[in-house]
């Protein structure tokens, strides 16, 4: 059915035609594609006549000597475009540019709206952030395959402007745009929401996508009306594979190792074991909970060495019945083993401000990720007018983590090292996320070439489930006989302690519905296109909670229970029916209604998007304890008004100056408004703060975007914003035994203002990819220190300015890339730094804890081997980069704690080793 | 003393037999007036319900003689007051098993106790088959004992809550965790509950307990009490805490003083103070007897007498510590504290006797020590001891030596309790506090003038210390509550020239065993 028709679109000569005395010639030339002028890597030229052939390389460019004089067939053949057989004479050296069109275009007048042809390329990416309306960066599904990144989280980091905030595994899970932690931002999957599995906020955890089944990511650094307004940082778009031209297979299968799983192999615990359900949910309010029902073969470590990492994806595609169903399925699986090794000794504050060391932790964890996602996607013209879509995503992550802790107490009766307090945990966490998407999609042209109709209606759920977290503990430790101090020191009883089990599970579900209408015309010879419409979306959060205390229960002569193991460890259950009246216990609703209205028009050589956004929010909860208790339930509404304005102008085909205006909303997450306190942290307690407010900015970007050849692109920015009441996590004094509770909160203002560098070139087989951004942000809040002052220590709370929590001044990011189609070899080698900030904030003044700058260096190559297959390989964190985060502060501690270097004047609070993660593996890949 | 919180109805005066005071064998016998507050209380099963069945926060006197039943938890709303008169019985009938069947009083306004001597009031629990109470032959059976069943709540003293004071009354069977409502109170659900907490929003309550017994609670007897006013006299603790908790545990921004107090068979500490950063909490302990305390703590560096820490200050003197973990610590840094207020600290007079130096049956943790080395405390003029004090860091800590061989040098010679029998085996391990043990001193007893008081001389002199402010200020005993002799208000006895709780003289600790 294929057409073997021949095009030629375009076909130039740019070298002369001399007629000199040299019997043998050079051609050199590009191919490109007819319509985006793109340039297309790995077309074959060939000299039928002289079965002389070679790819065109990065650049599209290609190169062919020695050829006599002479007229010979070129044939230029290019996966996905039609090929070209054409005639030409050689003379002398000569440039050929040949453009090639694109098989699918050709075939019928029904351009789908929306897609893009082609649209994983990398070229298609540029050319789309060239077009667009915002301030867009946009990897390709191309660039992420050849990348090291398995997860849309580590991917993001390559992106301008964008660090991650890390999982305790590592891996990237939110975004952090241009120094907008994941609050700021949003999250879409082929432009809806969707529902979040985070028990606290309304955050997605972009670790819980395989890179592979997307087809690219966009970030969206600026707003147009019709875009969600909660976005102050930006916007994270996940467009997933769309429906091929023609039969399109992409498979493959690969497996690795993480370098400490290797050395020091892995502890794993049965994640069978777990009791999914507390057994207040199992059994109802009236059941007493017994030893009995609490688990201990989760609690068992089994020591293996070295679990291999797995990873199968496969999408496939085709279009049916004369094009019209186009059909995209794809999934992904992969299962991975990391082991990586931490130290903890968090500062303590003494009375009148000086930090110390109390407990130095060190920390092995085990942890193993399975993450499988399917995902579908159709789309069905039903005539040139009408076309409907529909998109589902499935995505899920299981998490089981082991972590032994032997934590020192670095205080008395530690005197010197060998001797003191030793805390021994075991402790298993097993954590089950998943996120379910449904879009149905609809376009309609209601008057051709004026007025057109798209709706969307989504139904989107979230899950995510902690069931039974438990950390047992034992206190032993070398103490100095008192009868003897000189003598060596004696190893104090392993004895038992007091531990909780816990139960955690939320739902999270989204209904919502989408309506645009578009009107194009055309007035005084302007062209312009006036859209309007809404959203409204339904959402309502379950949250359940169970707490319970075990404790050990002494021997029958009254000495204290010694441990062993799991298994002998006899213990009581301290509250046996649980903790159903925590705030923690709550159902949330909120609903969102939003119209917008904008005009997009083009005078000469400026394009301008205007328009105005109206959002209202309405927030409820409820939670399960009793009406005697402030912030039993609580509702909130606000409406913003939000503007925007954006200027494209037009300098000449490959040059864009933009000016954009926008004002954005982030809302505080249901859980953070209702009234929760969460006990279960190492550190600390949180609560909920129902009285925080929701934070709007003010926005103002300017971007110089030079694109001298389509594969090539300059961009350089400033960004300015002003954040009123910003929601900043903080400790704060609640008046109640002067606990600290961690909660959000607002702080005054903040801004946040930077540079952005974005570079890319591709020279012959070598191509250089480098962004750089500056981002200053500022906050001023209020800290907690005392003074002594004649025996009279006093609260003082001084004000402390620090940059927004998670914003790194420097981020850079570096890949140099090299392709040789003619052996098939794609490779790159990345680099991604990103310089010092804040990991978390303190309540004490100058204790805040400070991530180090941090280098890391990933390697990924792919060999074609025979037709339609191609090996790779992937190494993550080839240096083995350490993440350590720091207090500004040295440790008073008097007796010497390890690691530390007291006279840094720093105090490591932290250091994490995550090892290197190699990966090796097949792909195959069909394109007819 | 604000009298009209009280809002004094109806004053009956009912004769009452009251030996005031002996001398010389004249007795004298005058009647004291019977105090009425508010309405009486003349149902006996409690709380009283409205007609949809919601419980009826109570207030008004509970009337001598009678006994009460308490079935579920009972509420003083804040302004009002419950007030029960001497010879009071007030059965909890609970089951310990939950919040729900452990019923608990939560007071936002006033509850006082005026037991007396001769009429106690009780607060204990019901006794049933399945409830049963505990009795001698549990000497050291946490998980048997009914003692720490926690069979009810205590009294939880909210955030406006004014005055706790119980006289001469028994409170036994407390404990367990916390249920639904337990954020009212600043906990979460599932928390330990304390027999007695207090924690005032803003400002101060009043926390009296004198002449009173506290037996048998599953976690804190006198709990994490903030922001409050504290005389806490005359006292007996026994069987608190069951494989952890304090005998009393003051916190931050609390002033007052716990003297002649007996602690005996605490899981952790007998008395114990531990404020916060940037909080100053001064709290005198002087003239008690401490027992067999801290062996049930299963974390290793929990003190197990009296303890001192992060910010708290306060005169220490008089005390008598036998058989317990360790002696007296003035806290720089421990696993749960940070410094304590050393320049408001003073101490010295102290007394402390250790069964046996060496390793205690044949269980690797179990050392008694004089004073744990590596914190502030150091042996102190007119202390009673056998340790050595070492050289003093930098930080202000100590190194110094326990010689193990001064095992029952310090023997403070009880009237009626021999330290030697009872440091055999595992006997300091035993919570029991014998049938007629008396803590008085026999004659000859080290403990005998080897205290500081009021009017003595030279060692014995009033302790003073002019660059601590606070301790200045507040005074040796405390002057933070009135004592105008009114029931409202705390009896206090100062520092005796004996030490520990039962002074030769026959003042002090009331109590007999």
């Amino acid at each position: 059915m294929q057409l073997r028709a021949l095009f030629i679109a375009g076909l130039a000569f740019i070298g002369n035609i001399s007629f000199g005395q040299q019997t043998e010639h050079t051609i050199k030339g590009t191919i490109l594609d007819a319509q985006s002028k793109e340039q297309l890597s790995g077309a074959t030229v060939t000299i039928t006549e002289l079965h002389r052939n070679t790819s065109t390389r990065l650049d599209g460019s290609f190169t062919l000597d020695h050829i006599n004089g002479g007229t010979y067939h070129f044939q230029v053949s290019y996966i996905g475009y039609i090929t070209i057989d054409t005639v030409f004479a050689v003379s002398s050296n000569i440039k050929i540019n040949i453009s090639l069109k694109n098989a699918t275009s050709s075939l019928s007048e029904i351009v789908i709206a929306g897609r893009k042809a082609n649209g994983e390329s990398e070229v298609a990416a540029k050319r789309t952030e060239q077009n667009a309306a915002s301030v867009q960066n946009i990897i390709s599904a191309k660039a992420i395959q050849m990348s090291p990144d398995v997860t849309v989280g580590n991917a993001l980091q390559r992106v301008s402007g964008v660090s991650v905030e890390r999982s305790s595994s590592g891996d990237g899970r939110y975004a952090i745009i241009r120094g907008m932690d994941q609050r700021y931002n949003n999250t879409l999957i082929n432009g809806v929401k969707i529902a979040s599995p985070d028990n606290k906020s309304r955050f997605i955890p972009l670790d819980i996508f395989p890179s592979d089944l997307i087809e690219r990511i966009e970030v969206n650094k600026t707003l147009i009306p019709n875009m969600e307004a909660d976005a102050i940082g930006g916007t994270v778009n996940m467009v997933m594979k769309n429906a091929p031209d023609a039969l399109y297979v992409n498979a493959s299968a690969s497996a690795g190792f993480n370098q400490n799983v290797l050395k020091n192999g892995f502890d794993q615990f049965p994640v069978s074991a777990i009791n999914k359900q507390s057994p207040y949910r199992a059994n109802g309010p009236a059941y007493s909970a017994t030893p009995q029902d609490f688990t201990r073969d989760n609690l068992n470590y089994t020591h293996k060495s070295a679990p291999v990492n797995t990873f199968a994806t496969l999408s496939i595609g085709n279009r049916f019945f004369k094009n019209r169903l186009g059909v995209m399925l794809g999934g992904s699986y992969q299962n991975v083993y990391k082991a990586y090794n931490t130290i903890f000794s968090p500062g303590e504050f003494q009375d009148g401000g000086a930090l110390y060391i109390k407990h130095f932790n060190v920390r092995d964890y085990s942890t193993q990720l399975t993450r499988a996602a399917l995902n579908g996607k159709l789309d069905f013209n039903i005539n040139d007018k009408n076309k409907i879509g529909l998109y589902v995503i499935y995505a899920d992550l299981k998490d089981a983590q082991a972590r032994l802790t032997h934590d020192t107490l670095i205080l008395a009766p530690r005197t010197v090292p060998g001797t003191g307090q030793i805390w021994q945990f075991g402790r298993s966490r097993y954590q089950h996320q998943n996120i379910f998407n449904t879009t149905l999609q609809g376009q309609h042209t209601l008057v051709t070439d004026r007025l057109k109709l798209d709706w969307s209606a989504v139904y989107s759920n979230a899950m995510s489930e902690i069931p039974d977290i438990a950390e047992y503990e034992y206190d032993g430790g070398f103490y100095t006989d008192p009868s003897a101090p000189g003598s060596a020191p004696y190893k104090h009883p392993d004895v038992l302690q007091n531990f909780d089990r816990t139960w955690w599970k939320n739902t999270d579900r989204d209904l919502t519905g989408y309506l645009n209408l578009n009107y194009t015309n055309a007035t005084h010879g302007i062209p312009y296109t006036i859209s309007v419409g809404g959203m409204y979306r339904d959402k309502h959060r379950v949250n359940d909670y169970d707490n319970y205390e075990l404790r050990p229960v002494p021997n029958s002569d009254g000495s204290h229970q010694e441990w062993s193991n799991i298994y002998n460890f006899n213990w009581s259950v301290y509250n046996p029916k649980g903790s159903p009246g925590e705030a923690n216990n709550y159902r949330s609703n909120e609903q969102i209604a939003a119209a917008y209205a904008m005009i997009k028009f083009r005078l000469k050589k400026l394009e301008t998007v205007l328009g105005v956004r109206m959002e209202h929010t309405a927030q409820d909860f409820v939670t399960d304890v009793p009406v005697t208790q402030a912030g039993k339930s609580g509702e909130k509404s606000y409406k913003d008004i939000l503007p925007s304005v954006n200027f494209r102008y037009i300098l000449n085909e490959k040059t864009n100056i933009r000016l954009s205006y926008y004002s954005a909303i982030a809302r505080p997450s249901y859980f953070e408004i209702v009234p929760y306190s969460d006990n279960s942290m190492d550190d600390f307690n949180e609560s909920g703060n129902p009285y925080v407010l929701h934070s709007t900015s003010q926005n103002f970007d300017l971007r110089y975007e030079w694109y001298p050849r389509a594969n090539e692109q300059v961009f350089v920015g400033a960004f300015y914003k002003n954040i009123k009441d910003p929601i900043e996590y903080g400790f704060n004094f609640t008046g109640f035994q002067s606990d600290l509770i961690y909660q959000p909160n607002n702080y005054g203002d903040a801004t946040n203002y930077g540079v952005e560098l974005v570079y890319e070139r591709y020279i012959g087989n070598f191509g250089v990819r480098a962004n750089y951004t500056y981002t200053h942000s500022s906050i001023t809040t209020t800290k907690f220190t005392s003074e002594i002052k004649n025996g009279q220590a006093t609260k003082l709370y001084p004000e402390e300015t620090r940059p927004l929590q998670g914003q790194a001044a420097h981020i850079a990011n570096a890949a140099i890339l090299y392709k040789n189609n003619k052996l098939g070899l794609d490779a790159q080698i990345t680099w991604q730094y990103t310089g010092k900030r804040i990991a978390l904030v303190s309540p004490y003044y100058q204790f805040d804890y400070w991530q180090k700058g941090m280098n890391v260096f990933d390697f990924a190559a792919e060999k074609r081997i025979v037709k339609h297959f191609s090996v790779f390989a992937k190494v993550q964190n080839m240096l083995n980069a350490k993440y350590e985060v720091y207090v500004n502060k040295p440790a008073t501690n008097s007796v010497p704690v390890p690691e530390q270097d007291p006279s840094s004047g720093k105090t490591l609070a932290q250091r994490s080793e995550y090892g290197q993660t190699y990966q090796l593996g097949v792909r195959y890949i069909f394109k007819k | 003393m604000k009298k009209h919180h009280f809002r004094i109805g109806l004053i009956a005066m009912i004769p009452v037999v009251m030996f005031s005071c002996k001398k010389d064998g004249e007795n004298t016998n005058i009647s004291k007036p019977l105090t009425i507050i508010g309405q009486s209380i003349s149902d006996t099963i409690l709380p009283m319900k409205d007609a949809s069945g919601n419980s009826i926060p109570l207030k008004g006197t509970m009337l001598a003689g009678k006994t009460y039943h308490i079935m579920s938890d009972v509420t003083i709303n804040a302004g009002d007051t419950v007030y029960l008169q001497p010879g009071v019985k007030v059965l909890i009938h609970g089951d310990g098993l939950s919040p729900a069947t452990s019923p608990a009083f939560y007071v936002n306004g006033t509850l006082v106790s005026a037991g007396s001597k001769e009429a106690q009031n009780w607060f204990t629990v019901y006794e049933t088959a399945s409830v049963p109470k505990s009795n001698s032959t549990y000497k050291d059976d946490v998980v048997n004992d009914p003692a720490y069943k926690g069979y009810w709540g205590g009294f939880q003293c909210g955030p406006t809550a004014d005055l706790l004071l119980l006289r001469w009354t028994h409170v036994e069977y407390t404990g367990g965790p916390w249920g639904n409502n337990a954020a009212d109170f600043g906990f979460a659900p599932g928390d330990a509950r304390n027999a007695v907490y207090m924690n005032r929003a803003a400002g101060f309550s009043k926390l009296i307990l004198e002449d009173s017994w506290f037996f048998g609670s599953k976690d804190d007897c006198i709990g994490k009490c903030q922001n409050t006013y504290v005389s806490i006299m005359r006292n007996t603790f026994n069987k608190l805490g069951g494989t952890g908790g304090e005998g009393v545990n003051l916190k931050n921004h609390v002033f007052g003083d716990m003297a002649y107090n007996l602690t005996y068979g605490i899981a952790t500490n007998g008395l114990k103070t531990a404020g916060a950063t940037g909080v100053n909490t001064l709290v005198n302990i002087y003239n008690n007897t401490l027992v067999n305390c801290g062996f049930r703590q299963t974390k290793a560096t929990r003190n197990g007498s009296i303890n001192t820490e992060t910010n708290t200050g306060g005169f220490i003197y008089n005390n008598i510590i036998v058989n317990c973990k360790q002696g007296l610590r003035i806290s720089y840094q421990s696993e749960k504290g940070k410094p304590s207020d050393t320049l408001n600290t003073s101490y010295g007079h102290n007394l402390t006797c250790i069964g046996r130096g060496t390793q205690m049956g044949g269980d690797a943790q179990q050392y008694m020590i004089f004073i744990e080395p590596n914190q502030f405390t150091l042996k102190q003029p007119g202390d009673l001891n056998g340790y050595t004090n070492g050289p003093i860091a930098a930080n202000g800590t100590n190194a110094g030596t326990n010689n193990p061989n001064d095992s029952l040098k310090y023997d403070p010679m009880f009237m009626n309790y021999d330290v030697a029998k009872n440091s055999i085996g595992k006997e300091y391990r035993n919570s029991v506090i014998p049938a007629g043990a008396d803590f008085h001193l026999k004659t000859g007893s080290p403990a005998i003038g080897a205290g500081v008081y009021k009017g003595g001389a030279g060692a014995n002199a009033m302790p003073t210390k002019p660059s601590a402010t606070l301790l200045t200020q507040y005074g040796f005993p405390m002057n933070v509550l009135p004592v105008t002799g009114s029931e409202f208000d705390p009896t206090i006895t100062g520092p005796n020239k004996d030490m520990g709780a039962f002074p030769t003289d026959g003042t002090g600790n009331q109590h007999t065993y």
